[in-house]
């Protein structure tokens, strides 16, 4: 293996932007994008589902009234819902393919920053390989052409991330004014990202905390004030919503409010899994047994003493069915968020090995290798006799699923034995964490986006270094890291299996 | 500016400072909301805000909203102030008769949508009405029974854009046959 050459540095040593490759990122980028824009040739006339549908009922109300209507249960940030209604006020319902044209451009933005992650911390062999990964990586290629947040929210997400390295790096080398300016974009990306989803409301003083114990040889001042900078930017950027939602609902609600519901869901007695839930349909169109029938019981099955609230009153007890209800006095999700929260709480504490097996499982479906794509195939939304659903399906289907083991695997072994110290370690790591620890609550393939570039640049630096640190603790990092996968692979196996037979096709 | 400044802090606090600022001189309280919301001199625009701001700082089910300004915007000649009534800011204040489900649809909204259909052609406003109540984010207590598809938006649009709809025979036999689906099965999450 090539050892990761450092990249040109300037004299105080940070390394030089323009120096990047930029004809070869570009130029993979462009590919990634034209592999995009084929797709979404090959899969349109496409129609929507899930969530996909309550954005476009926001969007058409938005064009009606002029008036951001929340979802009762649920009230997510104005950013997509947005860029639907112009979209569609301009180009009416072929507005939805314009959006998923302007996501698979965006994409770009994506593309490039993986490339740069991997620049940045291994090589430009290793920012080629990222590029090469990204660019074929269906999993995340696939929501260019789902009306889900997740491309636009990245291209916000990775960039802030981008800046909140350079400006450590900068900071590292005593380049005061740049790193300043840096922490200014990394905040205003992060106040826009919030704009798209609340996620990274939590996110930011984490970050901050990062800054401060990075810059705590400066004094005590000088890390305040570092640390406060994107804070501050992120609060001055998100507060005209926030005076909106103040405005409207006499609360204070930064970004949006989502907590609440996810908690009813996640926190509560039945198990639902949402990349396999949505295939119930298709499953009974089939006459096959439902996925639910099939999960390992030890990490689904209900707590002992449950006693079920038959929320349709049908009297049978199904898959949506409650160990607590949603609080029904509070009209609407703002105020149902801490009555929820004490429920879900409550509930975990009075049932704790439930808890636990619960949570593995949820981590299980965030690794998880089925996504969106392969979801979508199962579902058989794409155009029957289309490439996507017919000839490439297969194919497809298993990159997806390859392209998940694969950067999750290999990115594992890129973290602990190619990457080494410093901001951008501390900064994945703190990703990462983030993402695990969000996930304890509701977990599915698609809460892993965030981490899918991370994954990529690992894997390449992996692909295109190998071993660069040899320590004992790194190796046992690794083995246990990949023992864990495993056991948790092995928790959702049969749903997975399952899933992915629906998605090839090939169902028994 | 000079390294290790606080100058971007200090115009971050001021910025924010004036936004602060203007939010509170154009702040509506909420006894003005419900005037302006039952004013019939009053715009649409102003009229549905102000409703907007009164059905959501509420903390509990008001009959005002629920009852008397859902009969009062139903009743008006703006077809848009009557499809304003459709929505889930009025729709969450739906005032139910006694030993009703907690998850039944708002009375007034439904039966008004319902009893549109009389003869003829679906008209815009029908299309509209029947699309923003049976659509909505949020479930059967506040109207909503399955998600938004495709033709349907469709319609809606082109309702908003005067370009001719489907005849009634086409929308009803799409109605019935997405209705033939269990409700549960057809569109999860």
């Amino acid at each position: 293996m090539c050892p990761a050459s450092p990249e040109p540095t300037s004299p105080s040593g940070t390394p030089l932007l323009a120096r990047a490759p930029w004809r070869l990122i570009a130029i993979i980028a462009l590919a990634g994008v034209a592999l995009r824009g084929l797709l979404l040739w090959l899969v349109l006339p496409l129609d929507i589902q899930s969530d996909e549908a309550n954005y476009l009922y926001l969007a058409l109300a938005n064009e009606r009234f002029g008036i951001y209507l929340d979802q009762h249960r649920y009230y997510w940030p104005p950013g997509y819902t947005w860029l639907m209604t112009k979209s569609i006020h301009a180009f009416g319902i072929d507005g939805l393919n314009v959006l998923r044209a302007f996501q698979v451009s965006l994409s770009s933005v994506i593309g490039v920053t993986t490339m740069l992650f991997a620049w940045r911390l291994f090589s430009t062999r290793a920012a080629v390989v990222a590029g090469v990964l990204w660019a074929v990586n269906l999993p995340l290629g696939a929501f260019t052409h789902l009306l889900w947040t997740e491309t636009i929210f990245l291209a916000l997400l990775l960039p802030a991330l981008w800046h909140l390295l350079a400006a450590l790096d900068r900071a590292d080398a005593g380049e005061d004014r740049e790193a300043t300016r840096r922490l200014l974009l990394c905040g205003a990306l992060f106040g826009l990202a919030l704009y798209i989803k609340e996620y990274v409301l939590f996110l930011v003083p984490v970050l901050g905390v990062v800054i401060a114990v990075r810059s705590r040889d400066t004094g005590l001042a000088e890390s305040l004030r570092r640390a406060s900078l994107p804070i501050l930017t992120v609060a001055v950027v998100s507060l005209p919503w926030t005076l909106r939602n103040h405005e409207v609902y006499g609360r204070t609600v930064i970004g949006g409010a989502t907590l609440g519901e996810n908690v009813f869901i996640g926190l509560n007695a039945r198990s639902m899994n949402f990349d396999v839930l949505p295939l119930r349909k298709r499953r009974a169109d089939l006459e096959l047994p439902q996925i639910e029938t099939l999960a390992r019981a030890s990490f689904t099955e209900v707590p002992a003493g449950w006693d079920p609230i038959d929320r349709d009153g049908n009297g049978a007890i199904e898959v949506r069915d409650a160990g607590w209800d949603r609080e029904s006095e509070a009209i609407h999700a703002i105020d149902r968020h801490s009555a929820q929260l004490r429920q879900g709480l409550s509930f975990a504490a009075e049932h704790p090995a439930w808890t636990v097996r619960t949570r593995l499982k949820k981590w299980s479906e965030l690794v998880t290798p089925l996504s969106f794509f392969s979801r979508h195939q199962a579902m058989a939304m794409y155009p029957e006799g289309g490439a996507v659903a017919g000839v490439l399906r297969g194919p497809l289907v298993l990159l997806a699923l390859l392209m998940s083991s694969l950067t999750m695997t290999l990115g594992a072994a890129g973290f602990f034995l190619t990457l080494r110290g410093g901001p951008g370690r501390t900064v994945f790591s703190v990703l990462i964490g983030y993402v695990a620890l969000t996930s304890l609550l509701v977990a599915m393939s698609r809460f892993r986006v965030p981490l899918e570039p991370i994954l990529i640049t690992l894997t390449a630096g992996f692909l295109a270094h190998g071993l660069q640190v040899r320590s004992r603790p790194r190796l046992a990092g690794l083995a246990a890291t990949l023992l864990v996968l495993c056991g948790l692979w092995w928790i959702s196996w049969p749903e997975t299996v399952a899933a992915a037979q629906m998605a090839l096709g090939v169902t028994p | 500016m000079t390294p290790r400044s606080w100058q971007p802090h200090l115009i971050l606090v001021g910025l924010a400072l004036g936004m602060i600022l203007v939010a509170r001189v154009k702040h509506t309280s909420t006894e003005e909301a419900i005037q302006t919301a039952f004013d019939d001199t009053a715009s649409t625009d102003d009229r549905l805000w102000a409703a907007h701001l009164a059905a959501n700082r509420a903390t509990e089910r008001d009959p005002r909203l629920g009852d008397a300004l859902v009969r009062a915007f139903l009743a008006d000649e703006d077809e848009r102030l009557r499809e304003g009534a459709l929505t889930i800011d009025l729709c969450r204040h739906a005032v139910h008769p006694p030993g009703a489900r907690p998850d039944a649809a708002p009375p007034l909204q439904s039966a008004y949508v319902y009893s549109a259909s009389g003869g003829g052609e679906y008209t815009p406003h029908r299309v509209r009405s029947y699309v923003l109540f049976r659509r909505k984010v949020g479930g059967s207590s506040v109207g909503g029974i399955r998600r938004m598809a495709l033709p349907e938006a469709r319609w809606f649009l082109d309702s908003l854009r005067g370009q001719p709809l489907p005849s009634r025979q086409k929308i009803e036999r799409y109605l019935v046959d997405q209705s033939r689906e269990p409700v549960n099965l057809r569109r999860p999450r």
